[in-house]
């Protein structure tokens, strides 16, 4: 049963009360969320926050975007947890979950006939300080790679998924996955390289 | 071969990862876990499963509307086929009385002027009580079709109606004696309408059709004796004539052939010979 008990959470108003679970989450955690334990998907959730918006943000997103995307995420992981059939492949699936509201949400834009690279571009001067100064250099390396390239990297080398993990999700087998990490990180070290 | 554990662009891809993951502070992701469990809750039962559901309660709805519909149905109405086939297949479970539904048939096809359909309706409701009276009255229905309605018409129709509600009111209080008066009433009105027609059901034509109509009266319940079934008055009849008090045995090819000397349960000669 997908439903979500409608017990309450519990946690104080002022702290977010969930002990902070090790990522990827406990088989025992995703297993009680797909039974519709609201206090377990809340501990996965919070988890799972700050990695998909880290990894939104990464991908060009601006915040509000990002904070959009990610709630349309999680919003999907509580729909569609309860069809995650091994609860060991959860990290994966929480990645593809991702990538696909990601893609939705450039389709989305593309309809809106935005630019992604517009998209990507920060919104206000302050923006433009804090990028400058914080990470900017890589962030405007990875901006000159493709969408794929750039997943293909944020989950190898930020979240550290193995191969094989990123094989089931994207569709190819691991050795094919191990060549496109490889090209990917050419192509960043070229970008990277280029803005000397 | 590159080792990429030193590429500088990887490290700063790592850093970047680690800042942006600080900068989500507890309060938004406690805002949007809680965002999207709420939303969620909300439509926790999914779409498919929520679709079946309302699909099925909208076609029991509408089955048990159709039903209780159909239960107030009067021969002729478009549901009154529904109404019979929910009796046939409540029978099959035990048969039912069905009396009091045809009467108030009767009695509304008696004051819409339908006297064919609201006789027969008696008809099916002394079938239980007295098969052959039955027979007699849904035969006098077929002969009345077509035919205009007249006061003599609707006088008999009326104390057919009245003679059908003793019957039941004596069933239902268990009254023999009362039930015994009634039927011979009837059978004494029934007599004399077919005497006073003047053969008409000689024909044959309407007893057939009687035949086809009491077929599932005669099924639910044994006592029936089907009409036609001893054509020939003066072989057998037996048991007629021996005085048999139960009219129910009695059958429209003995009443065509011998009068109401069998029918009535009163002793009659009983050799098919008036």
């Amino acid at each position: 049963m997908s439903a979500i008990s409608h017990e309450p959470l519990g946690f104080a108003t002022t702290s977010l009360a969930p002990a902070r679970t090790a990522w990827p989450p406990d088989r025992s955690i995703v297993v009680a969320a797909a039974k519709g334990d609201r206090r377990a998907m809340a501990e996965l959730l919070t988890e799972a926050h700050p990695r998909v918006l880290s990894f939104l943000r990464g991908m060009g997103l601006r915040r509000e975007a990002a904070e959009d995307v990610s709630a349309d995420v999680a919003e999907a992981v509580v729909k569609g947890i309860f069809r995650l059939r091994d609860p060991v492949a959860f990290e994966a699936w929480f990645w593809s979950v991702a990538r696909n509201q990601l893609r939705s949400w450039f389709r989305s834009q593309r309809r809106a006939r935005r630019n992604e690279q517009v998209m990507m571009a920060p919104a206000t001067p302050e923006d433009w300080a804090i990028e400058r100064d914080d990470h900017g250099r890589i962030r405007q390396a990875m901006a000159a790679l493709s969408l794929n390239d750039r997943q293909l990297l944020w989950l190898r080398e930020v979240e550290g998924l193995a191969y094989e993990e990123l094989a089931t999700r994207f569709g190819s087998s691991a050795a094919t996955i191990r060549v496109a990490c490889h090209r990917a990180r050419q192509r960043l070290q070229v970008a990277y390289n280029a803005l000397d | 071969m590159t080792d990429w554990r030193y590429s500088q662009p990887l490290a700063e891809l790592r850093a970047l990862g680690r800042t942006l993951r600080t900068e989500t502070s507890a309060a938004d992701t406690e805002r949007l876990v809680r965002q999207a469990l709420d939303r969620v809750a909300v439509r926790h039962v999914p779409r498919k499963r929520a679709l079946a559901l309302v699909l099925a309660s909208l076609m029991s709805t509408s089955s048990v509307a159709v039903g209780m519909a159909a239960d107030e149905a009067a021969p002729g109405d478009l549901l009154f086929a529904v109404d019979r086939t929910l009796e046939m297949v409540s029978d099959l479970w035990g048969p039912g009385d069905h009396t009091l539904e045809r009467l108030l048939e009767a009695e509304t096809l008696m004051a819409a002027g339908d006297y064919r359909n609201a006789l027969n309706a008696v008809g099916q409701a002394v079938a239980p009580h007295d098969s052959a009276l039955a027979v007699q009255i849904v035969t006098a229905s077929h002969e009345i079709a077509g035919s205009p309605p007249s006061p003599a018409l609707a006088q008999y129709v009326e104390s057919m109606l009245v003679g059908a509600i003793a019957v039941s009111e004596a069933a239902r209080t268990g009254d023999q004696t009362a039930l015994k008066e009634a039927l011979a009433a009837m059978h004494a009105a029934s007599q004399a309408r077919h005497d006073d027609s003047g053969g008409e059901q000689s024909q044959g034509s309407p007893t057939t059709a009687v035949a086809s109509d009491m077929a599932e009266t005669s099924a639910a319940n044994p006592s029936v004796t089907a009409p036609g079934q001893n054509k020939d008055p003066a072989e057998g009849n037996g048991n007629l004539g021996q005085g048999d008090a139960n009219p129910s045995v009695t059958t429209p090819g003995q009443v065509e052939g011998e009068g109401n000397h069998g029918s009535n349960g009163n002793g009659g000669n009983g050799n098919g010979k008036p």
